[in-house]
């Protein structure tokens, strides 16, 4: 099972984390798209185990691709994003050190938990969905409370579920196939994470993983129907939730659009929402 | 027995939700009472409910609101009333009206305590305080989502949760004894509600007990004096917030200060507020 994994991985995870795009779009479209705010780094790990998987992003420019993803973004200090051994399974923001990390122990962990190839969890949730998604998910949501801190934004709610909120708003703005692995993939981490945990913490700042599954689905619901119509179909999201997920997204987005908007280079954000972004497993 | 919690619950009515002691500010002065803020008490259709609705009819609650959300400015009119729903809340819908439901009070009524909760020696609540704090929260929060809609406030993070924590923040605002009577009110409301509650996990609210912490944290994270008690050191066994929470706590509370002053104060009147805040409120 572990070879297969590392296979896969081997062959394209590092490809599709955070939307590689087109070979032919890249060529043209990737010089102007530079944040000069953002640096990245790969730290390479101390355990062998997650060699491999650190050769892979690094290969794969993984993070490269992410920051060309954020050129749009006006920031006002620079951002530090890395790929970090935590000895636990973890990604954070530190406001102090103006830097979100991804472990590679978190990687690794839905690698380990992704289902097999032809076995999608429920008929919906394929392999590719739930080591692309999560990752993907988890990136955006520290990225969101980067934001959250950078650009002063005012966090009316719980901010663990403001920074999924804007992770699942994004998410939704690069078409269908996009969209519907990375929910698919924010969904298999919750579910997974809620399988793990099973005794929910209330008094934690975050939300519970069973609730969180939901904030993302609904999300994907209330932002494209038609998209995640099955999720309704196949009861995975109750149909009381649903018929209010209309108004979460558009919250959600009057939150982005008051909040983030003035932030984003409009015309970089153009060019950005035009490459044809690939999430598949090939890269091809 | 029977008889007197209901003679406890009939005293207890004179002290419903911010009642104001001075004379002058009772009568209400012209200028202090938000205009825009049109309220209702609508007669519940279940004669169970009559004698809350002759309650807060009696003591003006509706009215009190109108003069405490004087210095609120808003671009059109909206309802706030209360009524018989069917159920413990009716939902906001864009436009309004605010809705305070019967049945979500008579709860409240319901699983105050029969008198003082005590912590060591101190009391920590009251009978009395613990209708009026889940109360004032109630109606703080209701309205709470109307002003996020007329105002076009960005709400990040579930709205249910932004309307909590701005209904915990305003309580804040007016002194110790108000801030420690409402919070510790409600607190106890939310305990004993979460208690064997069956939670939705897709429910658009959070779970009662999630509310529990949330205003207890910025309580906590407002006055870590006045709220010491709550802190894992001081509360002990109970555990009211644990440290893992506590520890955020300032935060929490910075974030929903900075929140409030970026997108509610723009839109509040800063001598009326003073005026406001002058008064006494639930004595």
């Amino acid at each position: 099972m572990h070879r297969i994994v590392a296979a896969w991985a081997s062959a394209g995870l590092a490809t599709t984390l955070l939307a590689a795009p087109c070979a032919q779009a890249q060529t043209t479209a990737a010089p102007e798209l530079k944040n000069p705010r953002i640096s990245i780094d790969y730290v390479e790990p101390r355990r062998a185990r997650y060699q491999g998987l650190y050769e892979r992003l690094k290969k794969r420019q993984v993070l490269e691709q992410l920051a060309q993803f954020l050129s749009p973004l006006k920031l006002p200090l620079t951002l530090r994003i890395k790929f970090e051994e935590c000895e636990m399974i973890n990604a954070d923001y530190s406001p102090l050190n103006l830097r979100v990390r991804i472990c590679y122990d978190l990687i690794d962990f839905m690698e380990r938990h992704a289902p097999p190839e032809n076995a999608p969890i429920n008929g919906l949730i394929t392999r590719k969905d739930a080591i692309v998604g999560t990752v993907v998910s988890v990136i955006l949501h520290e990225v969101g409370h980067a934001l959250f801190d950078l650009l002063d934004v005012p966090v009316l709610g719980k901010e663990e579920d403001a920074a999924d909120q804007i992770a699942g708003f994004i998410m939704l703005q690069f078409g269908k196939d996009i969209a519907r692995t990375t929910i698919n993939g924010a969904a298999f981490d919750w579910v997974t994470f809620a399988s793990a945990s099973p005794k929910p913490h209330f008094d934690d700042v975050h939300s519970t993983p069973q609730q969180r599954v939901y904030t993302f689905v609904c999300l994907g619901y209330g932002g494209d129907p038609d998209t995640f119509k099955d999720y309704v179909e196949k009861e995975l999201l109750p149909r009381e939730r649903a018929a209010n997920c209309k108004n979460e997204y558009e919250q959600t987005k009057r939150a982005f659009t008051t909040t983030i908007l003035p932030y984003i280079d409009v015309d970089m954000m153009k060019q950005v929402q035009s490459r044809s972004w690939d999430l598949s497993v090939d890269g091809k | 027995m029977k008889l007197i919690v209901r003679a406890t619950v009939l005293a207890c009515a004179a002290t419903w939700s911010v009642a104001i002691t001075t004379p002058a500010a009772a009568q209400g002065s012209p200028e202090l009472r938000n205009s825009q803020i049109e309220t209702v008490y609508v007669e519940p259709k279940d004669t169970a409910f009559t004698p809350i609705y002759e309650r807060l009819r009696k003591r003006r609650v509706l009215e009190q609101l109108e003069l405490f959300l004087a210095p609120l400015r808003l671009p059109r009119k909206v309802q706030v009333k209360i009524d018989q729903c069917g159920a413990p809340f009716a939902d906001y819908k864009p436009g309004g009206p605010v809705t305070i439901c019967y049945e979500y009070i008579d709860q409240i009524e319901k699983l105050a305590p029969g008198g003082p909760v005590l912590f060591g020696s101190a009391w920590i609540t009251t009978r009395d305080d613990a209708l009026v704090g889940a109360v004032v929260i109630t109606v703080l929060h209701e309205v709470a989502h109307a002003v996020f809609d007329l105002l076009k406030v960005p709400v990040w993070g579930r709205e249910d949760d932004a309307a909590d924590k701005v209904a915990g923040f305003i309580v804040l605002q007016f002194g110790k004894e108000v801030a420690w009577r409402t919070i510790t009110g409600v607190a106890w409301f939310l305990s004993q509600a979460s208690e064997n509650a069956r939670v939705n996990y897709a429910d658009i609210r959070p779970a009662t007990a999630q509310r529990f912490y949330n205003i207890l944290c910025i309580a906590y994270g407002s006055d870590t004096k006045t709220f010491g008690f709550l802190s894992p050191s001081a509360s002990g066994q109970t555990v009211y917030l644990p440290a893992k929470r506590a520890e955020d706590c300032k935060y929490e509370y910075a974030q929903i200060k900075s929140g409030f002053e970026k997108t509610i104060m723009p839109n509040v009147d800063p001598d009326l507020l003073k005026k406001v805040q002058a008064m006494e409120w639930l004595k």
